[in-house]
């Protein structure tokens, strides 16, 4: 796959906008963590801040190489592969699983009537062929689509600022520990996973300002959703807890004078376009995976091939939205910390060992 | 080459937007009829009544016809989810609940218990949650099928009412979203407007009069319109109005020109609750009658002190009457829950009681702004 070198605001923008993407669906937190769901925000962002800095540690020893590559170094070629070939797994998962998010609002309060495999094969459409024009093309409107929510977030905070009520919040900390822990663990992989942007990183044409784009983006990402989930808090209250789309009844209720009432239609607007952003992104990410894996030269093929798997696979894999967002709320956190944390911090401790034990030995010879 | 190619995926664009344009769910204005209120009464045997006030919608040749006339849609039965597909098998149109503007819970049914029929409303993919919650004083069918004078839909005019009572702060719009977050709070209780229809003019004509107070989800009492400008006093809800002030040497009518309140309860360190609950309003004179030859400044203090009067007393008869109900509407235990949160936990168990043992400190601080145009009595 041909190798298109990005800028570094492209980098940050892709972030925060990837982040961004999932302030419209949070009812996974909000079911668990209620109106407690900004604190386990902070903590999450800042433990998923502490596998940034796993991942960047990583990334700054072998500067220049691919994830896969790294792993190839580090554990040598098969074990390497075996890792590369289950993040790939990963890649695949978080496509499917977001692009079933994107079918179930659309074809909960937009087309309810629609085929739901129609949806799921046009938004594909659009998204592969973005993922054929390359990276560049699948992040270019990166910084647009940060603008376009950002001023939208900003508009519709003031058309509701009449049902802000900042006691919403209170009291502070009334859910349980474990409760506390387990949304914690929620966010900092899912909304905060960062390790997919590893993959392209070796395409950032200034390397020394990696760290900091990586970081800047991810904390005005993770800023951002932090100001949706209290905003969302303050005008539902307790009923975030029940709510499946909270920021969409957020919106609902945003307007002024009669004939400018309801801005949810701005919702399904910025969902979808969000949603775009971030599936294609994957979409690249899992495509780009493969081809390095492979080795393949072309890769409309398996942008083809793949395509297909991720729309058949959202399509099967959950029975029912309650389904999607129990297992969004119980198994998936755990599986994921594998890759967020587990095998980032594996390599790393392999890569300070095995460096260890060759000064040991240069020493000793 | 490179211009077929173009062509071609022109064509395709084109065929896309053309042929898959959410044509499955389109609907046409010309095949739904928009519900305008939605009215529930109970029918005993566990089952519903359900009136639907539905807009017509014509052309604009037909417009007259539109005017004059509100179609209203009856069923009994169990489930009003199925209530309203029913309507299927009676009419050409299909309902359509977006532009749903209040549902009308009827007396009996309000005693009975509202939540169970409030969670098709927020869980319906149309249903906005931004819906007008009201109690008929007699059945939500008599509310929506009265015609009164201003229009034919009673619906719309409901909706007109609650907007206008910023005008009088004697009753308040209470949606959707704030009833059922109320209710999630467990001892907070919630309100919803009353509206009555007054016969004794020459056409009935609908009136909002006071608010329905709820414990959990069952009506359990009114409050009168005295009593519900208590209330929006306690809450800070007032926006305008008038304070009507009576004094031995004559009467006035003053408006109210801004208000603030602020009610801070707190658990004290013996365990008793403290309610200090503080008016500040700005007034000015509209109408005078008595007070001859006496001073302006001395007409302002006196009525100074007559509004401070009826302001505590409203603020305080209201209290009293929820007290009697146990019906804490002012959500001063989730205030304490919410501030107070250590302390909360001893007192939970028995809020009920306590609350009804509440003495309230309240304090009125009333400047009066200006005497109209002219000075004199």
């Amino acid at each position: 796959m041909e190798k298109e070198k990005i800028s570094c605001s492209q980098m940050f923008f892709t972030i925060v906008c990837y982040i961004q993407s999932f302030s419209l669906l949070m009812a996974f937190t909000f079911g668990i963590a209620g109106r407690d769901s900004w604190i386990s925000i902070t903590l999450g962002g800042i433990v998923a801040m502490l596998f940034l800095l796993i991942q960047l540690s990583v990334m700054k020893k072998y500067p220049g190489k691919s994830l896969f590559q790294i792993n190839e170094i580090a554990f040598g070629k098969w074990v390497g592969r075996i890792f590369s070939l289950l993040y790939l797994f990963y890649f695949f998962c978080l496509c499917f699983l977001n692009l079933r998010a994107m079918k179930d609002f659309v074809n909960f309060s937009v087309l309810p009537n629609t085929p739901s495999l129609l949806i799921l094969v046009l938004f594909m459409m659009v998204c592969g062929w973005a993922v054929i024009k390359g990276l560049r093309v699948v992040i270019r409107y990166g910084a647009v689509f940060v603008l376009i929510t950002l001023i939208a977030f900003i508009l519709t905070t003031i058309f509701v600022w009449n049902r802000i009520d900042y006691h919403n919040l209170l009291p502070i900390l009334s859910i349980s520990p474990s409760k506390l822990l387990k949304s914690t663990n929620l966010d900092a992989v899912i909304p905060f996973g960062t390790i997919i942007f590893q993959m392209i990183v070796p395409q950032l044409e200034d390397k020394k300002k990696m760290s900091s784009c990586l970081l800047k983006g991810f904390l005005c990402g993770s800023l951002f959703l932090l100001a949706v989930i209290i905003r969302d808090t303050m005008v539902l209250g307790d009923m975030v807890k029940i709510l499946i789309f909270p920021s969409f009844s957020t919106l609902q209720l945003a307007g002024f004078t009669e004939i400018f009432q309801g801005t949810d239609v701005v919702y399904a607007t910025l969902l979808i376009t969000l949603e775009f952003f971030k599936i294609s992104f994957l979409y690249y990410i899992t495509i780009a995976g493969i081809s390095e894996l492979l080795k393949l030269k072309s890769y409309k093929l398996s942008t083809l091939i793949i395509g297909v798997g991720i729309i058949i696979c959202s399509y099967i894999v959950y029975s029912s939205v309650m389904e999607h967002i129990t297992s969004a709320q119980t198994i998936v956190p755990i599986l994921w910390l594998l890759f967020e944390f587990v095998l980032p911090s594996l390599t790393l401790l392999k890569i300070v060992i095995s460096k260890k034990l060759k000064k040991a030995n240069q020493t000793a010879s | 080459m490179k211009r077929g190619k173009r062509f071609s995926l022109l064509a395709v664009a084109l065929a896309v937007c053309l042929l898959f344009s959410g044509c499955t769910d389109s609907k046409e204005l010309t095949e739904i009829i928009p519900v305008v209120g939605v009215g529930i009464d109970d029918a005993g045997d566990d089952l519903t009544k359900l009136t639907l006030q539905l807009g017509y919608v014509g052309n604009s040749s037909e417009k007259d016809k539109a005017k004059s006339e509100a179609l209203i849609y009856e069923k009994t039965g169990k489930n009003i989810f199925n209530m309203f597909r029913d309507y299927a098998r009676e009419s050409s149109h299909k309902l359509f609940i977006g532009h749903n503007q209040c549902i009308i819970f009827g007396k009996e049914a309000a005693s009975k218990g509202i939540k169970d029929q409030l969670d098709l409303f927020l869980r319906d993919h149309e249903g906005r949650i931004d819906v007008s919650i009201l109690v008929s004083d007699s059945t939500a069918n008599e509310i929506l099928t009265t015609k009164s004078e201003m229009s034919p839909m009673s619906a719309l005019d409901i909706t007109q009412l609650l907007k206008n009572q910023q005008a009088t702060s004697e009753s308040i719009d209470v949606d959707l979203l704030e009833f059922l977050s109320k209710l999630e709070k467990k001892t907070t209780c919630p309100v919803a407007s009353l509206i009555k229809i007054n016969k004794e003019t020459s056409t009935p004509r609908l009136e909002l009069s006071g608010l329905a107070v709820f414990k959990n989800d069952k009506m359990v009492g009114e409050l009168d319109k005295d009593k519900s400008r208590g209330y929006l006093w306690a809450m800070n809800k007032v926006k305008s109005g008038t304070v009507d002030v009576q004094s031995e040497s004559g009467r006035a009518s003053l408006e109210i020109c801004s208000s603030s309140s602020s009610l801070n309860p707190s658990v004290q360190e013996d365990g008793t609750i403290s309610v200090p609950i503080t008016v500040k309003t700005e007034l000015g004179i509209r109408e005078l009658a008595g007070f001859e030859n006496e001073d302006p400044s001395d007409i302002e203090k006196e009525l100074q002190e007559a509004a401070i009067e009826r302001i505590k007393g409203r603020v305080l008869s209201c209290f009293q009457a929820t007290q009697s109900y146990q019906a804490d509407i002012y959500g001063i235990g989730t205030l304490i829950s919410q501030m107070q949160p250590d302390k909360w936990k001893d007192i939970q168990e028995n809020w009920d009681d306590l609350y009804s043992k509440i003495t309230p400190e309240i304090n009125a601080e009333v400047t009066i702004k200006d005497s109209g145009k002219i000075l004199r009595s």
